[in-house]
């Protein structure tokens, strides 16, 4: 039996963290509560990096009386989190912690992701370092024109064997579905996945079933070409919680790129860093990141106002406002906050609003675009403060 | 000035404006004891002995039970002694026959209040009072305080005397002592605050002004007490009591006039005028249905005025409240100008009071299980979260009139960067200022009493900064991840 010691110094304050059938964890006695947390979680994640293969480990600690230090001890293990798949992914991706972050909130918040940029940029790779982060069922659809719902969703097929008709699932049965260029496909076939995103289940020949648990789908779209293509639907986009951008690389970037991709493709030394029950059991902790009133009353003045806005057929759903919200508390918990600021929300507007507002066609020409409407919206809606 | 000094400057001018208080008060009430009332510095001596009890005993204990229980233990044996010597002092100290006389005494029910009743009562006042300022951090506001509330009990004092034929003018040198009491405090809260003349270049030179200023505030007195004569005095508190009789005069009009908006049935009282009237026939059963009783008709004449009484208040009140937001406004928008709303004036006392009376009320039906009561409780914010959106809102205020006002769309971390701009020196201050207000803002946790202290004590240094430009163009992104 391997019994764990750990001795560590963090921050400046020296913790002695002996751990055994009879462990306990001393601290420094001029360090605050809240600081003691910190050091007690990242002690605990230094020990679990270097000693993995203790077979017992028990870290006892005495926390007084306070309900918030189980609050802010869930937002740090979110961060933790959320630390180790940024640093996942960046091992293939670079310089995209931006929608890394982006795609990690969406997996807090059992969210589909919409991935849009020109090619080359990196969508697809995104989508698959994501799923290979995840230790779950990860299923691929190549959208084409001729892709029908019942390649995407499955068929029940006549066996001759046993002369019985029997259910022959499609791609969508899997934890990550990784669709690739979305808007290739056909609006029946693209209708097929409406219900799927929202409520989690298919119907195939009067039957529904259940989608297994995490379901997050995470679609890519090229919005240059669009000869041969099919935009999205308004129902179809509001089902996505948000819209993530790569942009191009900096050319440091750009030659780091190469350097990586010189000798092996780094995709495939990349391994599952979260299992589906901790992914799971993170995302029942984000809903629980407190927000107040006042911040959910600014969510719900930022989404009317874009149904006010003069420049917008087209206003966002109050599904939007429910997205703003589950987003933005999956963003305190990575940022190891245990309650929603006005700066979460200001953070996620243009991601999860941007692509659920329909523009005027003369605003259009005008040269303006969806996400300037937002940004003026959030430079016109008073902020919850003093 | 060291520190302890001005702390003892401080309690010695509250110490000073209560004793002053009390002593106006205790003479008012001795106009009205049946007999025999004791010396009033043997009942003001439980102000002082309180204060020092109670300070010693917090010096040497922790537990807030053994605190409150001693506390009034030494005033029982305080009280026995003031007993003993005061009222029976023939009586053998061992004779339980004196104590059964004095419990009598207190028990008793007559017209008006004994002497025995009412050295009871002064004494668990003063005790309580002379306790409450052994626990209280004394600072301008409280003095404020102080000077406000003492103001309306001589006020009172002032209009009781008057009404008992009291002796007037033997208050005339209690309130110059008060006066000059209540100045030094504020003079020295001042100082402890670091506000006002006390800034700036002539901060080295704290005593000599504080001295100087003593001495104008005693020459201002000496000078009120030549001018303002006993028969001064008669006049004011005589137009006080013509002004009230006015005000009670048309507040009973009022009331009868909108009780005759329901005239009553009932007519006989009046002589019958002219030929006899035809005897009333006996009203239909249909009519008497829809006859509104003479009890309703009165309880609805009642609620009426109540209405009416009530909305005359609200509008006074709001117009009140339009005036100083008027005042606010144009005192902020003076160049230099700083507003800082004091949390001891007599106004926001009277709405804290209403607060905690409405607070409580609120918690006992939430007790009973009423659900307004739960959801006062859940809205009402900690002392300790509203004191820390105070602070914050004060350097708002600060830093709006010295050219960095926070722009409406603007979260407090896109300010902070802005004002990091405006003044870099001052970055440690404003980020904690910011973090603490955050935190206490929008988060669930309540603000520690050290986060407070200390966020306290970084708006006192940032207010010493001197920003040198004026930001006037805003710079606002949205905030990335």
């Amino acid at each position: 039996m391997v019994v764990a010691k750990g001795l560590g110094e963090v921050r400046g304050h020296v913790l002695f963290c002996e751990t055994g059938s009879f462990g306990k964890a001393s601290f420094a006695p001029d360090i605050t509560r809240h600081s003691q947390l910190v050091i007690l979680v990242a002690v605990i994640g230094r020990i679990r990096a270097n000693f993995e293969k203790v077979d017992f480990l028990i870290i006892r600690w005495t926390v007084m009386d306070d309900m918030n230090l189980t609050e802010s001890s869930n937002a740090f293990l979110i961060k933790e989190a959320a630390d180790r798949f940024r640093a996942n992914v960046s091992r293939v991706m670079v310089g995209k912690e931006r929608a890394t972050d982006l795609v990690f909130i969406a997996l807090l918040s059992e969210g589909h992701v919409l991935v849009e940029d020109v090619p080359g940029v990196g969508k697809t790779l995104l989508a698959k370092a994501t799923a290979r982060s995840l230790e779950c069922i990860f299923k691929r659809i190549q959208c084409t024109p001729d892709l029908l719902p019942s390649d995407v969703l499955g068929i029940y097929f006549f066996n001759q064997k046993n002369s019985e008709f029997e259910l022959r699932p499609g791609p969508i049965f899997a934890n990550v579905v990784l669709v690739d260029e979305i808007n290739r496909a056909m609006p029946r076939t693209q209708s097929s996945l409406l219900e799927c995103m929202q409520e989690q289940q298919i119907t195939i020949d009067w039957e529904t079933m259940r989608l297994p648990r995490p379901f997050i789908i995470m679609a890519t779209q090229n919005p240059i070409e669009l000869e041969g293509t099919f935009p999205l639907p308004e129902a179809q986009l509001d089902r996505f919680l948000l819209k993530v951008k790569l942009g191009y690389p900096s050319k440091e970037e750009e030659a780091s790129v190469l350097v990586r991709f010189q000798q092996d493709n780094p995709m495939d030394a990349l391994h599952s860093i979260i299992k589906v029950h901790e992914l799971l059991e993170l995302q029942k902790i984000s809903r629980r990141i407190y927000i107040e009133d006042s911040v959910r009353e600014y969510i719900v003045a930022l989404v009317r106002t874009t149904r006010e806005h003069k420049d917008v057929k087209l206003g966002t759903s109050t599904r939007s406002a429910l997205a703003l919200q589950i987003s933005a508390q999956a963003l305190a918990g990575c940022q190891g906050r245990s309650y929603v600021i006005p700066d979460d929300i200001k953070t996620l507007a243009v991601p999860v609003l941007s692509h659920r507002i329909l523009m005027k066609t003369e605003a259009r020409l005008k040269g303006r675009s969806e996400e300037s409407i937002v940004e003026e919206i959030l430079s016109t809606v008073p902020v919850p403060a003093e | 000035m060291r520190l302890s000094r001005r702390k003892g400057a401080l309690y010695t001018a509250v110490a000073g404006m209560e004793l002053c208080c009390f002593y106006s008060a205790l003479g008012t009430v001795a106009l009205m004891a049946l007999r025999g009332f004791p010396p009033i510095f043997w009942l003001l001596s439980f102000y002082p002995v309180a204060f020092v009890y109670n300070s010693g005993l917090q010096a040497s204990l922790r537990s807030r039970i053994y605190l409150y229980g001693l506390c009034w233990f030494g005033w029982i044996i305080w009280l026995t002694a003031l007993f003993k010597i005061q009222f029976l002092d023939e009586s053998s100290f061992f004779d339980a026959q004196w104590v059964i006389s004095c419990l009598r005494s207190i028990f008793q029910l007559q017209n008006a209040l004994n002497a025995e009743q009412i050295t009871l009562i002064s004494s668990i006042v003063l005790w309580w009072c002379g306790r409450r300022l052994s626990l209280i951090q004394i600072e301008s506001s409280t003095v404020l305080s102080e000077f406000q509330f003492s103001m309306a009990i001589f006020l009172i004092i002032l209009f009781i005397e008057s009404q008992w034929d009291g002796q007037t003018p033997r208050l005339v040198p209690v309130i110059l002592a008060f006066f000059l009491f209540s100045l030094f405090g504020m003079a020295a809260a001042h100082g402890q605050d670091a506000r006002g003349w006390i800034t700036s270049i002539y901060r080295n030179h704290w005593l000599g002004f504080l001295l100087f200023y003593v001495v104008l505030i005693m020459g201002a007195g000496l000078f009120l007490g030549a001018v303002i004569k006993p028969d001064l005095l008669k006049i004011m508190v005589s137009s006080l009591k013509t002004a009230w009789e006015w005000v009670a005069s048309i507040i009973s009009e009022l009331i009868a006039f909108l009780i005759n908006l329901f005239p009553g049935f009932d007519q006989g009282a009046l002589p019958p005028v002219g030929p006899k009237p035809i005897p009333e026939m006996e009203p239909s059963a249909f009519v008497k249905l829809f006859r509104i009783p003479e009890s309703v008709r009165k309880v609805s004449g009642f609620v009426m005025a109540c209405i009416w009484i009530g909305l005359i208040l609200l509008a006074l009140w709001r117009v009140s409240t339009q005036i100083f937001e008027w005042l606010r406004q144009r005192l902020a928008n003076g160049e230099g100008a700083e507003v800082e709303p004091i949390s001891g004036a007599f106004r926001e006392d009277l709405i804290r009071l209403f607060k905690a009376v409405i607070k409580l009320l609120s918690k006992w039906m939430g007790l009973l299980g009423w659900p307004f009561g739960r959801a006062a409780g859940r809205r009402n914010l900690s002392p300790a979260a509203r004191t820390a959106r105070e602070v914050y809102r004060q350097m708002l205020l600060w830093a709006a009139s010295r050219g960095c006002p926070r722009d409406p769309s603007q979260t407090p971390h896109e300010y902070l960067k802005r004002l990091l701009e405006w003044l870099p020196e001052g970055k440690g201050e404003l980020g904690f200022l910011t973090d603490h207000y955050v935190n206490a803002r929008y988060g669930p946790s309540v603000p520690t009493r050290d986060g407070l202290e200390r966020m306290m004590a970084g708006w006192k240094k940032l207010r010493r900064c001197r920003p040198t430009r004026k930001i006037s163009s805003l710079r606002l992104a949205t905030p990335s991840l």
